[in-house]
């Protein structure tokens, strides 16, 4: 592999991660800049392909080089101005307070239906996939495995904010359910 | 402005909310699984620096004619009631030619020279550190589980997250250390986490997709094939072969090797396993794979004749194999040699460094809102700073033959009884 597709990949990094910092810096957004950067990233995959690597790969690597450039910008810009004097809190707000104000009960209501609750309907999804899906038996079964943990984390992240548990015991233990019965079947 | 979709800041304060309570739940146990995760990521040097040349084998990526035969004998010959030995290839000037017996005894290394001679492995700190990573050193199957429970909860952190912060990518480049502990803490923690989004995605879910593998199979296995888990996992594992315990000599596994790579143009081993060794009814599986490709390489199965029985397509076939074979190599970060995987210590530990200030961050609100919580913040920084203290000493314990997982439960022990004394003095004066 030459040293050319390499230099180009990470110059195209670069560029990207400059183009999105020029975009986010303006008032307005800079869509037709944001648009841009994250063209000239996505390009960083095609100039890696173009290097030899096949694009399962050059994919993999090219979503590294961003990260690591951004990195080394917010080290370089980053504000050290010293005295708490300057610290406004209007700036960087404080956090929101939180919204759920949870009795003991609930809150081991909430815990329940976050965890055990939401691991089954995901259980559930992940056996109608592996099982049912219209395709080869190693796309289901790895797809399933995939879901699993995505589904569990979207159940869990519901369960833990909505404020309405009933709706959320309701739809995770149908999901379950049906999902369930639709592997079985 | 006014065009714009924004997000209601009652979802925004929930989605926090999700994001506090994962996170309080699974920080300490993320933080572990992070820290040591990204020191697996060096596993080959930390391998060579456990136990160098000349004392093992030297770093080699050309093996002799007949040298797979030999080393896989001379393991058999150590370990004879070895139910299955993997020979793993060195595709790296790190690495050197591996053989894992795993039998009734548990599992036992050694490493090969390039002629076949081995010697047992003896790096119990590196072996302590892909435990602890893998399986928290608890016992099959809890500790995987464990393990791909936080990776899901992590997904979760990482998602509500994102939800919770609707500023997070406009603000992406800002970076103000001049505030406040949590000012400055938030701020890093924020950067970090949008800048490694996709790095901390790609491991959190190919790690838990590994570590929840045994809960997807056990349900697939019970709700669609009577429980029958070896059926389950057939697209992935290959071809069985009946055992039949009859003696038999080994085939030839360079030449099986050489078959598997004449499939495969410009290919190199990645890995040679034989199960029931010895047996006319042993199973051999020959991984070959190229450099360009993410996944792997294709399996080929042998029986003990050498009879080609299946191929496995990671490389070549469904996208469901390649992504799976794919997905270790994301994980791992071993698809680029040195280069790339230093890359992913930096940003796994930038993702270390998010879950400990995620506690603190919480922490300093809770401090701001008058609930200092001494002993859990004594027990946090006790955590954050203990367990990589503990574990540098773990491998200078290593070096002076001391039982690593001892000293570093040990530890990590002592050093959460002093913060619970010490939380407990900050705590008197307010009473």
């Amino acid at each position: 592999m030459s040293f050319v597709g390499p230099t180009l990949a990470i110059a195209s990094a670069t560029l990207g991660v400059f183009l999105l910092r020029q975009a986010w810096a303006r008032r307005g957004g800079g869509r037709s800049l944001t648009l841009a950067g994250w063209c000239v990233l996505l390009a960083g995959a095609w100039l890696w392909h173009l290097a030899g690597m096949a694009w399962d790969k050059a994919i993999a690597v090219a979503t590294l080089g961003p990260s690591l450039i951004a990195y080394l910008v917010l080290i370089q810009q980053a504000e050290w101005r010293d005295g708490r004097a300057n610290v406004t809190r209007t700036r960087l707000p404080s956090a929101p307070e939180p919204v759920s104000q949870d009795t003991f009960v609930r809150g081991v209501n909430r815990v329940v239906l976050a965890g055990p609750v939401a691991l089954a309907a995901a259980l559930g999804l992940t056996a109608l996939i592996a099982l049912r899906a219209p395709w080869v038996e190693a796309d289901r079964l790895v797809t399933a495995g995939l879901v699993l943990p995505i589904a569990w984390s979207a159940a869990a992240i519901w369960a833990t904010m909505d404020a309405r548990l009933v709706r959320v015991a309701v739809v995770l233990i149908a999901t379950t359910l049906i999902c369930a019965g639709g592997a079985l079947l | 402005m006014s065009g714009q979709w924004k997000i209601p800041p009652r979802f925004v304060a929930a989605a926090l909310d999700s994001h506090s309570v994962i996170g309080l739940t699974f920080s300490a146990l993320i933080y572990l699984v992070c820290l040591t995760g990204t020191l697996s990521v060096l596993v080959d040097e930390l391998k060579l620096l456990e136990q160098p040349p000349p004392g093992a084998a030297v770093a080699s990526a050309k093996l002799d004619a007949g040298a797979l035969n030999a080393a896989v004998t001379a393991t058999m010959a150590h370990e004879p009631s070895a139910t299955a030995i993997y020979a793993l290839a060195p595709t790296t000037p790190s690495q050197r030619l591996t053989l894992t017996a795993y039998g009734p005894d548990g599992e036992n290394a050694f490493i090969a020279d390039q002629h076949g001679s081995v010697v047992p492995q003896h790096t119990p700190f590196t072996d302590f550190v892909t435990d602890l990573h893998m399986t928290l050193t608890a016992p099959a199957p809890w500790g995987s589980l464990i393990v791909g429970i936080t990776g899901a909860a992590l997904l979760a952190l990482i998602i509500s997250g994102v939800l919770a912060h609707p500023r997070i990518f406009r603000d992406a480049f800002r970076l103000r250390l001049d505030g406040s502990q949590r000012l400055r803490e938030a701020e890093i923690h924020n950067r970090l986490s949008v800048w490694g989004l996709p790095f901390h995605i790609a491991v959190t879910l190919s790690g838990a997709l590994f570590g929840l593998a045994n809960l997807t199979v056990l349900t697939v296995a019970g709700l669609g094939f009577h429980g029958d888990t070896e059926r389950v996992l057939t697209p992935i594992v290959g071809p069985p072969v009946a055992a039949d315990s009859r003696p038999a000599f080994l085939p030839n596994l360079g030449a099986l090797v050489s078959r598997a790579q004449a499939a495969v143009p410009n290919s190199r081993l990645g890995y040679v396993g034989v199960e029931r060794p010895g047996t006319r009814g042993a199973r051999i599986t020959v991984e070959v794979g190229t450099s360009e490709r993410l996944p792997r390489g294709d399996a080929f199965y042998f029986d003990a004749q050498g009879r080609q029985i299946g191929r496995g397509r990671f490389m070549t076939g469904p996208a469901g194999l390649q992504v799976y074979s794919g997905a270790a190599q994301v994980h791992f970060g071993f698809f680029g040699g040195l280069p790339l995987r230093l890359i992913y210590v930096l940003l796994g530990s930038a993702l270390t460094y998010v879950t400990a200030s995620g506690f603190t961050i919480w922490l300093e609100r809770q401090s701001e809102r008058g609930r200092t919580r001494p002993r859990l913040r004594s027990a946090w920084r006790a955590w954050t700073r203990g367990v990589p203290a503990a574990l540098a000493v773990a491998a200078l314990a290593s070096w002076a033959a001391v039982p690593v997982s001892w000293t570093f439960w040990s530890l990590v022990v002592a050093a959460q009884g002093a913060a619970f004394w010490r939380g407990s003095l900050r705590r008197a004066p307010a009473i």
